[in-house]
């Protein structure tokens, strides 16, 4: 089993192995231009400077808070949100057209009128953040709460459950799976639409961070900042699969479904 | 010896504008401490007199009565088996069985009862196996263990071996006829299979178009031989009052 795994994880690492490879002997043969693509040196040296100094990790941290606060705050609102939509047919009714429009709109596109209405202060950034991550989570408990299966539900009614009971302890159980699902998908649109949002106005976060380093003629600190992107996500993402597994020990046996939607 | 008294008892649908009736005008009385059996073809309506019993639909017309509930307060409990197992796919087998328990109270009772089943049931080494991880057998015996850990005065089954291969079937129908003769409770058991209701009414109830064509006392002993010849009168006889139309 460990074995297996080992190996799973080794043949994950040839690509990257080997593209690093190609960056070092492109760079050393001087086979492109060394502004458009920087040698690996120099954005060691980068990496380097910018630990030392702390500005990576300031901006890391500044962006990894934007993520967590907009996170949770998406989370309370859908997780509610589609709990009450998926029990009740009538409040889908209501809600469903009005979502569906919103959820066409990517949160960027929202970005000019956010920074009107509140500057380009913490406030728009946090709410891209909960605009990329509320549908992901709304949808999935929605469909996890209204796809549990009715006969566990009948299960619960012969015994005497209460509606409270019932929902604590077959229908949110029942839901759980997909929510995570939702959460995890949430988290790394939220990365995403951050940098974006970053990128558009800000003056911190990494995604400002490769802006400024454009502005500066700076390539090394800007492929610093797509690799710490990309490490970041998949870090996140790591750790979340770890949590999701944690939660939901019986979806081991039952071949794990993660990753849909 | 009251038990379960049903009069008049009516169910009716509408499909597509015209009224169906699932049950018709039923009127029987289900003997306390009894076993039961209600057979008949598919669509017969027993089933729905099952789910009524188990106050899993409303009746339209009729009365069900359960009984003064003997020395308990407050009526009698009920419970359910299922065609399909149902368990909670996130609970272990142990989980599962105390899964009627909802008070704080009930706890110590319901942990007694669960270990009582648990080495009755044969399941003691899957107690902390997940549903996924058991066979169509195991996860019915677990079914059956979370219904009798609910302690109910009742127990209503539904085809519960239905979905079982011969074998496995043929050992729980053995198993259910001890738990019967150890535990005395009344069972209320639906089943299409004739063999199955000789082989374990007391008495059986035979429907058809939903209503109760047959009603007749079994009283050979347990266990019964399914190749013994007043085994096949009986069968005989059931399936002489279902002859009537062929479908």
């Amino acid at each position: 089993m460990l074995k297996m795994t080992t190996t799973k994880v080794l043949r994950g690492l040839y690509l990257p192995a080997v593209i690093i490879l190609v960056w070092i002997a492109g760079s050393w043969l001087a086979a492109w231009n060394s502004y458009i693509i920087p040698p690996p040196g120099e954005v060691l040296a980068a990496l380097t400077k910018l630990l030392a100094d702390g500005v990576l990790a300031k901006h890391v941290l500044v962006s990894l808070y934007r993520v967590f606060a907009g996170f949770l705050a998406a989370f309370l609102l859908a997780f509610p949100l589609g709990v009450a939509v998926g029990m009740s047919s009538r409040c889908n009714d209501y809600l469903q057209p009005t979502l569906e429009f919103i959820r066409h709109v990517p949160p960027l596109a929202a970005m000019p009128m956010l920074i009107l209405w509140f500057g380009i202060g913490e406030w728009p950034k946090l709410l891209i953040v909960i605009l990329a991550t509320f549908f992901p989570i709304f949808l999935n408990t929605l469909h996890g709460v209204a796809s549990c299966d009715v006969k566990l539900v009948e299960v619960g009614k012969s015994f005497g459950l209460s509606k409270g009971e019932t929902f604590r302890r077959i229908v949110f159980p029942a839901a759980l799976p997909s929510v995570l699902v939702g959460m995890r998908l949430g988290l790394g649109y939220s990365w995403r639409a951050l940098v974006g949002a970053e990128l558009i106005a800000a003056s911190s976060g990494i995604g400002y961070m490769i802006l400024d380093a454009e502005q500066l003629a700076r390539p090394d600190v800007v492929v610093l900042g797509i690799l710490t992107i990309g490490v970041l996500g998949s870090l996140i993402d790591g750790l979340f699969l770890r949590l999701t597994k944690l939660a939901i020990p019986w979806k081991e046996s039952e071949e794990a479904d993660y990753g849909r939607g | 010896m009251a038990g379960v008294e049903i009069t008049n008892l009516t169910k009716q649908y509408l499909v597509a504008g015209e009224e169906f009736y699932a049950l018709k005008d039923v009127s029987t009385v289900i003997p306390d401490g009894s076993f039961t059996v209600i057979v008949g073809r598919s669509g017969c309506g027993k089933t729905t007199l099952l789910r009524l019993l188990g106050n899993l639909e409303e009746k339209s017309a009729g009365r069900i009565r359960l009984g003064d509930g003997g020395s308990k307060a407050g009526g009698r409990r009920i419970g359910m088996v299922f065609q399909e197992h149902r368990l909670m796919p996130w609970l272990s087998v142990k989980e599962n069985m105390a899964f009627s328990c909802t008070r704080q109270e009930q706890r110590d009772r319901t942990e007694r009862l669960v270990a009582k089943y648990l080495r009755v049931l044969g399941l003691e080494k899957f107690q902390d196996a997940y549903p996924a991880q058991l066979s169509g057998g195991m996860a019915q015996r677990v079914a059956l263990g979370r219904t009798l850990c609910y302690d109910p005065d009742i127990i209503l089954m539904d085809e519960p071996f239905g979905a079982l291969d011969y074998f496995t079937r043929q050992r729980l129908q053995r198993e259910i006829v001890d738990l019967f003769l150890a535990q005395k409770k009344t069972i209320v058991f639906v089943t299409h299979d004739v063999t199955e209701a000789v082989y374990l009414g007391q008495k059986i109830i035979v429907m058809d178009a939903g209503e109760v064509v047959r009603e007749l006392p079994v009283d050979l002993p347990y266990l019964r031989d399914p190749a013994s010849p007043e085994f096949l009168a009986v069968q005989r006889e059931i399936l002489s009052s279902l002859r009537g139309d062929q479908t």
